[in-house]
C-alpha cells in the first residue's frame, strides 16, 4: 500500500513539476539544502587547485598579467567606438522619428562555484542569488557570448540551464542573413539550428547571435558558431549544427544581464 | 568473520543512517562535477539498498522518495523523477529482501548488479538521457561497477553498525 501511495505521489509531483512549472519553490528549498553539500563535494578539487596553482611561476603571472593589461586597453579603445555609436544611432532614430528602444543593461558579475554536464542536464551554479536581486529568466554571458539563463535561485546562489542543454532553446538569428530560427542544445556541447529552410545561404562558420524574439533574451548576443549544414531528402528544413561560442566549460566569472528598457522619445 | 547482515534495530544505528545518506548524496555531487561519473552508481541508492536489507520493520520509502527528490534537484531533473525510480527499485528489495539478506556479499553484489539495471532502464525511458556513443557504453556498463563498489560498501557498513552497537 505505501509503495502504490508513494508511486503515485512521485507521478504526480512529475506532472506538477513538469507541465504546470508549481514547485519552483520546492526546488529552491531542496537546492539550497544542497548548497553546503556541493560546497563540501567541491573541496578536493579546490584543493588541487590550490596546490596546482601554488607551483605557478612568478614569470607566468607577469606575462598573464601584461596579457590582460593589453587586452583591456584594445577594449576600451572598443568601447569609445561603441560609446560614438550608440550616440549615432539614438540621432538616426531621433531623424526618422522611429520609436526605438535603447537597451540599458545593468550587470552583475558572478563566480561560477558547480559545473556539471551529464547526460540528464548540462547547468551551472553561480555564487550570486536572491539576496543579489538574481530572479528566473535572467540571462548570463561570458566574454565571447551567450551561456543561459537562470532557472531557480536560492537566497545564495543560482542555477544556469546552458544552452547546450536540450530542455533549452533560444530565439536567433544569422548575423550575416539576418534568416531566423531557433537554437536547441543537444548536450554534450552542441546545439541544432532549426526550422532553417533549405533554399537559406547559411555558411561553416556564420555567426548566430539572440534575435531578442521571445523577451527573455536581448537582441545581437553571439550565441553560437555553425560547424555543419546537412540537407536531409524528405525533410523540408536543413540539419544546422553549432557549437557554442560562449566557453561553456572554462569560463570562471560570468555576467548576469538584468534587463531594463528605457524609451527613448 | 561472517559477511552477512547483522541484527540490530533502527534506532540503535539512527544516526549511521543519517550521516552515510549525507556522505552519499555528497559522493553523487562529487560525480557530478567529474566526467567519469557515468562509470559509477549513485552512492545514495547503493546505502538505501543496503539499509533496506539490513533494517526489515521499515519500509524505506520515505527515505527513497527524499533522497530521489534530493538527486532530482542535484541533476536539475524533473522533480519526482529520481524519486519514483528509487522508489521502484527500493520496491524490488524490500520484496526479496530476506532472501537477499541471506546470500554472501559477492552474491549481493550480483543481486544489486541486476538491481542497478532495472534502475538505469528506468532512468533511460523516464529521463531520456543523451547518449553519445562512448557514454552509452558508460551508461550501460556502470552496474558493473557495484560488483566492485558493493562488497566494500557492505562489509564496511556492516563493520561501522557493529562498533556503533558495541560502544
Amino acid at each position: 500500500m505505501q509503495f502504490v501511495v508513494a508511486f503515485i505521489f512521485a507521478i504526480a509531483l512529475m506532472a506538477a513539476d513538469h507541465y504546470g512549472h508549481l514547485l519552483g519553490s520546492v526546488r529552491s528549498a531542496l537546492l539550497t539544502t544542497l548548497n553546503p553539500i556541493e560546497h563540501l563535494a567541491q573541496i578536493p578539487s579546490q584543493l588541487y587547485e590550490t596546490v596546482t596553482q601554488d607551483f605557478t611561476s612568478i614569470d607566468e603571472l607577469r606575462q598573464e598579467n601584461q596579457k590582460l593589461k593589453t587586452e583591456l586597453l584594445l577594449i576600451k579603445a572598443k568601447m569609445q567606438q561603441h560609446a560614438n555609436m550608440e550616440l549615432e544611432i539614438e540621432r538616426l532614430q531621433a531623424l526618422l522619428g522611429t520609436t526605438g528602444k535603447i537597451r540599458n543593461q545593468n550587470v552583475q558579475i558572478a563566480t561560477i562555484t558547480f559545473f556539471s554536464s551529464n547526460p540528464l542536464s548540462q547547468f551551472l551554479s553561480l555564487n550570486k542569488g536572491q539576496l543579489d536581486n538574481i530572479r528566473p529568466h535572467q540571462v548570463v554571458i561570458d566574454d565571447q557570448g551567450i551561456m543561459g539563463q537562470i532557472i531557480d535561485t536560492t537566497p545564495t546562489s543560482s542555477r544556469v540551464l546552458l544552452i547546450s542543454d536540450p530542455d533549452h532553446q533560444l530565439p536567433v538569428r544569422i548575423q550575416r542573413t539576418g534568416q531566423r530560427g531557433i537554437l536547441t542544445g543537444t548536450g554534450h556541447d552542441q546545439l541544432t539550428l532549426r526550422f532553417i529552410p533549405k533554399n537559406s545561404s547559411l555558411q561553416i562558420g556564420d555567426i548566430i547571435e539572440s534575435s531578442g524574439m521571445g523577451g527573455i533574451f536581448p537582441e545581437g548576443y553571439p550565441a553560437a558558431k555553425i560547424t555543419q549544414i546537412n540537407e536531409l531528402k524528405e525533410e523540408p528544413y536543413l540539419e544546422v549544427l553549432a557549437e557554442p561560442i560562449a566557453k561553456l566549460r572554462q569560463a570562471h566569472k560570468v555576467l548576469i544581464l538584468s534587463r531594463q528598457e528605457v524609451a527613448n522619445d | 568473520m561472517t559477511d552477512r547482515f547483522i541484527n540490530v534495530a533502527f534506532h540503535q544505528a539512527r544516526w549511521l543512517v543519517i550521516f552515510s545518506y549525507f556522505v552519499g548524496i555528497t559522493l553523487d555531487t562529487m560525480l557530478v562535477l567529474n566526467s567519469a561519473n557515468l562509470y559509477l552508481p549513485p552512492f545514495t541508492l547503493l546505502l538505501l539498498l543496503y539499509w533496506s536489507a539490513q533494517f526489515l520493520k521499515q519500509t524505506h520509502f520515505i527515505s527513497a522518495f527524499l533522497l530521489g527528490l534530493l538527486l532530482d534537484a542535484l541533476y536539475q531533473t524533473t522533480l519526482g523523477a529520481h524519486a519514483l525510480q528509487f522508489i521502484v527499485v527500493t520496491f524490488i528489495m524490500l520484496r526479496y529482501r530476506l532472501l537477499f539478506r541471506s546470500h554472501s556479499v559477492l552474491q549481493q553484489a550480483l543481486v544489486i548488479f541486476f538491481y542497478l539495471y532495472a534502475y538505469q532502464l528506468l532512468s533511460f525511458v523516464v529521463l531520456a538521457p543523451v547518449l553519445p556513443s562512448d557514454a552509452q557504453v558508460a551508461y550501460w556498463l556502470m552496474p558493473f561497477s557495484c560488483l566492485l563498489i558493493w562488497p566494500v560498501l557492505a562489509l564496511s557498513l556492516r563493520w561501522l553498525t557493529q562498533r556503533l552497537i558495541r560502544a
